[in-house]
C-alpha cells in the first residue's frame, strides 16, 4: 500500500508539472498581470479530495520548485508560491467547512490564487493602482477554478482504484 | 441530497463571484473619467509626469535597468517597446481614464493615469 501510494504521488506530481508546462504555452488574453489557467491546480485538489492536505502541501510545493528551475526564473518561483500558498490554505480551510463540493472548493482556490498575486504585484511596484484589474481577475480565478473542479471532479469519480 | 446541495451551492458561488466582479467593472465604469496626467514610477519613486494631451515619448529605466517606451499620443498613453520578457507590459494596450494603469513587473514599473487635482497634492509632497 505505501509503494502504490508513493508511485501514485509521484505520478500526479508529474501530471502537475506537464500541467504547469502546457499553461506556460498558453499566454492569456488581456496581458493582465497574475492572470492563469490554474491548470495544475486540479492536480492539486484531486489530492487533497482523494489522500489530504499534506500530500497535497507536499506535491503542491514539489510542483512549484521544480517546474521554476525547468521553465522559469527565480522571481517566477517567489511569486507562484505566493499565489500557491495562498490558494491552498484557502482551499483546505473551505474544504473543512464542508459547504462546496470539489467545483466549489477550486473555485474559492482559482480566486485566491489570484488575488494573493495581485496582491504580491501590488507590494512589488508599491503601487495599489493593480487593484483596477480585480474583477478581471475575479471573473477568470472563478471561471478557472470552475473548469478545473469539473475535470478534478471526474478524475475522482473514475478513478476508484486509488 | 447532501451532495447536491453542496453542488448547488457550488454553483451559486460561481455565478456570485462573476456577479460581483461585473458589478464593479460597471460601477468603475460609470464612474470612469478621462485623466490629465500621466505618472511613470519606478519601484514606488514618481520619475516623470506627462501631460496626456500632448503627444510625447519617455523611455523608462526600471529597477534593474530594464527600459520601456511609454508615448503618449491623441489622448491616450501606451507602452510600445520594452525589453523585458514577458512583454506583458505592452500587451496591456492603451489607457486613458483615471486609475487605469500599465504595470511592467520585472522593471517594477508603473504607468497610472491621474486627474489634474491630484498633481496638486502629489507637488505639495514633494515640496
Amino acid at each position: 500500500m505505501k509503494t502504490k501510494k508513493l508511485a501514485l504521488l509521484g505520478l500526479l506530481l508529474a501530471y502537475a508539472m506537464i500541467l504547469s508546462y502546457i499553461e506556460s504555452l498558453i499566454p492569456f488574453f488581456g496581458g493582465v498581470p497574475g492572470m492563469k489557467l490554474g491548470l495544475p491546480n486540479m492536480a492539486i485538489v484531486y489530492l487533497i479530495y482523494s489522500y489530504g492536505n499534506k500530500e497535497g502541501a507536499v506535491v503542491n510545493l514539489l510542483r512549484i520548485v521544480l517546474t521554476g528551475f525547468l521553465f522559469g526564473s527565480m522571481f517566477g518561483i517567489l511569486f507562484s508560491i505566493a499565489g500557491a500558498v495562498i490558494s491552498f490554505i484557502v482551499m483546505c480551510v473551505v474544504k473543512k467547512t464542508d459547504i462546496f463540493d470539489v467545483r466549489g472548493v477550486s473555485i474559492c482556490g482559482g480566486v485566491a490564487h489570484n488575488i494573493g498575486q495581485l496582491l504580491i504585484a501590488a507590494f512589488v511596484v508599491k503601487t495599489s493602482g493593480i487593484i483596477y484589474y480585480l474583477p478581471l481577475l475575479l471573473i477568470s480565478g472563478a471561471l478557472c477554478g470552475f473548469l478545473n473542479g469539473l475535470i478534478a471532479d471526474y478524475m475522482l469519480k473514475y478513478s476508484k482504484i486509488l | 441530497m447532501k451532495e447536491k446541495n453542496k453542488k448547488v451551492k457550488s454553483y451559486a458561488l460561481l455565478v456570485g463571484v462573476v456577479l460581483l466582479a461585473l458589478l464593479i467593472m460597471l460601477i468603475n465604469r460609470v464612474n470612469s473619467r478621462n485623466g490629465e496626467l500621466v505618472v511613470v514610477s519606478v519601484d514606488g519613486e514618481v520619475v516623470k509626469e506627462l501631460a496626456i494631451d500632448v503627444d510625447d515619448e519617455f523611455e523608462v529605466t526600471g529597477f534593474d535597468g530594464g527600459k520601456n517606451k511609454v508615448v503618449v499620443m491623441d489622448g491616450v498613453c501606451y507602452v510600445n517597446e520594452a525589453d523585458c520578457p514577458d512583454k506583458l507590459c505592452i500587451k496591456q494596450g492603451k489607457i486613458s481614464k483615471i486609475g487605469e494603469s500599465i504595470i511592467c513587473l520585472p522593471h517594477r514599473v508603473v504607468v497610472t493615469i491621474k486627474g489634474s487635482e491630484e498633481k496638486g497634492e502629489l507637488d505639495s509632497m514633494s515640496k
